[in-house]
């Protein structure tokens, strides 16, 4: 198990390098034009206030972000700074991108957090419900609202949401992590708390709407899997109520795939999302990093970026270990 | 089942039956040695795999829903747009009365200046400049005339009237200065000058005077100390000639479009006005009005409100008020009834503001494709009875009256209700939403489509590869698939994208990098797949066979292994469509994927994205958004149908 565990580990390493590889490789090809553009941009923007000229900017980029050299100088020299921690600082937010990361990084787990945890308690339940009354109504039902749940563009339902529960409703604020009349200065920890778990309904429940329906199907299917098993036939037959055949017998087996994928999603928590924090303005990764892609921000963009591949590769690792932890019946070799 | 035959009726359907059976039997002996083979169609019958597929697909009731709304979605993306009659970036306008300007009427507030002399006088220009506040020291001084001199030139500024100011050339100063005047010695300085003159010299300095005549000639003295004095001789070259009139009086012709020559002007105003022309003497002597223009006689006659009629051979040639009324366009379009009228009833509602301010008149409309106004073949303009209202308005300090009426303007249709001929209404560029959502989803569909063929082509090529032959083959293909399954796309879009718009990119090409670059990144999944599958076909018997047979490599993988991954590719395949279209919706939601005059479902959400929009054009973005979902859930219908029917065992 530990030899399985350090050689998955060290393959994990490899497919880091070569996947960041191609990312700053991406990323060195940009055109040039685009990077001295962001250099004039930022040297303008922050010129009054007495900051870097252009040529500083330009050098402070080459020499920082190894664009002096050649490809593969460039990326070595990035991934050994990287490595001890320096991933330099940030344009756009005027920090060190790991400053910046530390401050949004626990907004974007939260939401994650709420999101998983309703998306289990809903999704989990109604699947194995629809698996238990196959071709039933509720069958149908089930399966319907977990494919219109995939199939739901993320934006739309934002935008739906926003128009019921603040335009029509307005019970919230459109986006942003505290309400307009919002005193810091004035709050004590529990209101300010409370503002921002207001902001944070909206989100949660747009992502819960888009993930739910995957987990849903997921465990309709496993479910309906063990069901067909010969050891639930067994325990039917040795006349077991049917609350102890669906509750002991099945749905513990059908936790083992499920116990997996939950644990592979783990690491997602902290790679917050995207879309939905950008479209409701919460002040997490997604968000961040949104602006820091299309404004150019390089130093961000690679930290985010690298952050995201290792928590992929986390992710199924620990997707692997679980599968092998929780089925005894599934030998490693 | 459920119904209950009595024991009688039950005999008789048995009896009934057993009668066919035999007739059955009967007739198929008669037949001529007809033997059952066991694979006989009669006695069983064998669907082939693809039709069994396809029975076990039409039962899926979901899968059935599904492909309908996708054979809807297709017919109306790809067939549509042929027989709806708009195009996506067409703008839609519409003819409205919109309360228009027409003319504006305010008092002259500035002096016109007509230059009388046209001679080679350079000091005109300073003139003309300084004219206005000439007559402002008029003014505050009381008096009508007031000398001014430029250099050595003296001009007389005459006030004629409160609206008219003459300003004419009254001569040249010559100064000359002749002597120097010792005081305390009483001495005089100059070359031949008379004792008189001396002594007149000497007199008018003990009078401590600033000047004095001496037979008929001015002279100056001036005292630069105690002791001195310095005396000049001022020579005045008389002269009396006309330079400028200016006036706030309006000349209108009576003649639509027709100008008043400025000599006309100057003529008018001089006769009328200046007691010094010999027209206005001669008439002042004769009781008559009129005066004489280039040859012929003009009459004129004051009028109540101190407007002047001026007549030629008892014709109106012209008239002069106060007021200048001119069109909105600046063109000379108005005759000169309706200005007279405006004339009066703005004297009417500077008296009185509560005046009623509206009336009828005879006015052309603009013609609403030209912006200009409608006009017959003989180039004149079509008259409509329309009613006029006035409204005043203050610009720093002058008054200007409008007169405007409802007037045929073109306007873009934007954000327009649903309706028959906007099924969806149009959007904020005057766009129809229906003929944007037909060619917004050829876009959308085609998006999905070529991005699923480049994945599956390259995941086929290469999980096809990795899968048959193995090894560090299998190994290096299996560790790209990770590498490529690590790099997260959605970034990877919005960064290529920003640079996109930093190239500010055309629309199509931005469209077809855009599918390239998710068909790169999205075939790592297909690849496991195919391989994972080979894995496990090349094993089995089949491909023993085949290998016996000696075939070629790439025939035995594209030819046999292949086609055995076709279900799994297929359900694959249906369901990637789906999320191909929602990433690119996603995409151009956010301004980043294909950009604005081609429409796509995305983009067209994405315009109405203002807390504003949303709340007032739900008509344009939910339909919109419930028609990607829509075609979405379809394709992972078809997909979870397909998906059955391939492998019954999944279903269970």
């Amino acid at each position: 198990m530990f030899k399985f565990i350090v050689k998955r580990l060290l393959l994990s390493v490899v497919i880091f390098f070569f996947a960041m590889f191609i990312i700053y490789t991406l990323i060195y090809c940009l055109p040039s034009g685009y990077v001295e553009n962001t250099a004039r941009e930022l040297s303008s923007a922050t010129a009054k206030s007495g900051g870097k000229t252009y040529k500083e900017w330009v050098d402070q980029l080459n020499k920082e972000y190894g664009m002096d050299k050649n490809v593969v100088e460039g990326y070595f020299s990035w991934l050994w700074k990287a490595v001890q921690g320096k991933f330099g600082t940030s344009w756009k937010w005027n920090m060190p991108c790991t400053e910046k990361f530390s401050k949004v990084i626990w907004n974007s787990f939260f939401l994650g957090l709420v999101a998983l945890f309703f998306e289990v308690i809903i999704a989990i339940p109604l699947g194995v419900i629809a698996a238990r009354k196959q071709y039933s109504v509720t069958d149908y039902t089930v399966t319907c609202i977990s494919l219109i749940g995939i199939s739901l563009p993320t934006f739309f339902v934002a935008s739906l949401l926003k128009l019921v529960f603040v335009v029509r409703l307005g019970w919230f604020d459109i986006s942003g992590m505290h309400s307009r009349n919002f005193i810091a200065a004035n709050a004590t920890w529990w209101s300010s708390t409370l503002d921002i778990a207001k902001h944070f309904v909206l989100p949660a429940l747009t992502l819960i709407f888009v993930s739910i329906g995957g987990l849903m199907r997921y465990t309709r299917t496993n479910m309906l899997e063990v069901l067909n098993a010969d050891y639930i036939r067994t325990a039917r037959a040795k006349g077991l109520p049917e609350r102890k055949v669906i509750g002991r017998h099945a749905f513990r087996n059908t936790l083992i795939p499920i116990v997996t994928i939950l644990g592979g999603s783990l690491p997602g928590l902290f790679s917050g999302a995207l879309i939905t924090e950008t479209l409701f303005a919460l002040d997490g990764i997604g968000y961040a990093s949104y602006y820091s892609m299309t404004g150019g921000d390089i130093p961000f963009t690679m930290f985010y970026l690298s952050f995201m591949s290792i928590l992929t590769l986390l992710g199924n690792l620990i997707a692997d270990i679980l599968y092998a932890v929780v089925d005894p019946r599934v030998r490693v070799n | 089942m459920s119904k209950v035959y009595s024991r009688n009726e039950l005999n008789e359907k048995l009896k009934a039956k057993e009668a066919a059976e035999a007739l059955q039997k009967q007739s198929s002996e008669n037949g001529e040695n007809k033997t059952i083979a066991l694979d006989d169609s009669q006695r069983v019958k064998v669907l082939s795999p693809t039709r069994l597929v396809v029975k076990r697909f039409l039962k899926n009731t979901l899968a059935i829903i599904g492909l309908c709304i996708l054979i809807f979605m297709f017919v109306m993306c790809f067939m549509g747009p042929i027989f709806y009659p708009y195009g996506q970036t067409q703008k839609f306008k519409k003819i409205d009365k919109l309360q228009l300007n027409y003319s504006v009427t305010s008092r002259v507030h500035d002096f016109k200046q007509y230059v009388v002399y046209d001679g080679t006088d350079t000091d005109i220009a300073e003139l003309k400049r300084y004219l206005d506040s000439y007559v402002k020291d008029l003014d505050v001084s009381g008096e009508t005339t007031l000398v001014k001199s430029i250099k050595d030139k003296k001009y007389v500024i005459e006030k004629l009237s409160d609206k008219v100011v003459k300003v004419s050339f009254a001569g040249t100063e010559t100064l000359t200065e002749i002597a120097t005047v010792d005081t305390i010695l009483e001495e005089v300085k100059g070359d031949g000058l008379a004792d008189e003159f001396k002594a007149a010299i000497l007199s008018a300095i003990s009078e401590k005077g600033e000047s004095f005549e001496y037979e008929g000639v001015n002279y100056i003295l001036k005292y630069p100390s105690k002791s001195s004095a310095k005396v000049t001789k001022v020579e005045f070259e008389e002269a009396n000639i006309d330079y400028i009139v200016a006036t706030k009086l309006n000349f209108d012709s009576a003649k639509t479009g027709v100008s008043i020559p400025d000599g006309f002007a100057v003529k008018t105003l001089l006769a009328v006005f200046d007691k010094t022309d010999s027209d206005y003497i001669a008439n002042e002597e004769s009781g008559k009005k009129e005066f004489t223009f280039d040859g012929t006689v003009y009459s004129y006659a004051f009028k109540e409100g101190g407007e002047i009629d001026i007549f030629r051979n008892a014709e109106e040639y012209a008239y002069i008020s106060e007021f200048k009324t001119t069109d909105i366009s600046g063109d000379d379009t108005l005759d000169l009834d309706y200005k007279k009228h405006m004339a009066s009833l703005v004297a009417e509602l500077e008296k009185d503001p509560s005046h009623n301010s509206s009336f009828e008149w005879d006015v052309p409309q603009l013609d609403s494709k030209t912006g200009k106004y409608e006009k017959d073949e003989n180039g004149l303009p079509i008259l409509y009875r329309e009613n006029l209202t006035v409204t005043r308005k203050e610009t720093s300090g002058d008054v200007y009256y409008y007169s405007g009426f409802p007037t045929n303007k073109e306007l873009i249709s934007i954000y327009e209700r649903p309706s028959w001929e906007h099924i969806l209404g149009t959007d904020g560029d005057g766009y129809d939403v229906f003929a944007r959502v037909l060619f917004g989803g050829r876009v959308s569909l085609l998006v999905g489509f070529v991005v699923v063929l480049i994945e599956t082509f390259l995941g086929v090529i290469l999980g096809g590869i990795s899968g048959f032959f193995g090894g560090w083959v299998d190994t290096l293909i299996m560790r790209l698939v990770d590498i490529f399954y690590c790099i997260p796309t959605m970034p990877i879009l919005i960064i290529i994208a920003s640079v996109f718009d930093y190239y500010q990119l055309n629309s199509y090409v931005r469209l077809f990098w855009m599918m390239v670059i998710l068909g790169i990144l999205g075939w790592s999944g297909i690849a496991r797949l195919v391989r994972g599958q080979i894995l496990s076909l090349r094993e089995q018997e089949f491909m023993i066979a085949a290998e016996a047979t000696g075939l070629r490599t790439s025939r035995r993988i594209f030819r046999h292994l292949v086609p055995n991954v076709m279900p799994q590719l297929i359900v694959s395949m249906t369901m990637g469509l789906g999320s191909v279209i929602l990433t690119e919706s996603t995409l151009s939601f956010l301004g980043l994927g294909v950009k604005h005059p081609l429409a796509t479902w995305g983009n067209m959400i994405n315009s109405v994205s203002t807390i504003e929009a949303m709340r007032e054009y739900t008509y344009i973005w939910i339909p919109v958004g419930i028609l990607i979902c829509l075609t979405v859930i379809a394709f992972n219908f078809v997909g979870d149908g397909l998906r059955d029917a391939f492998d019954p065992k999944m279903k269970r």
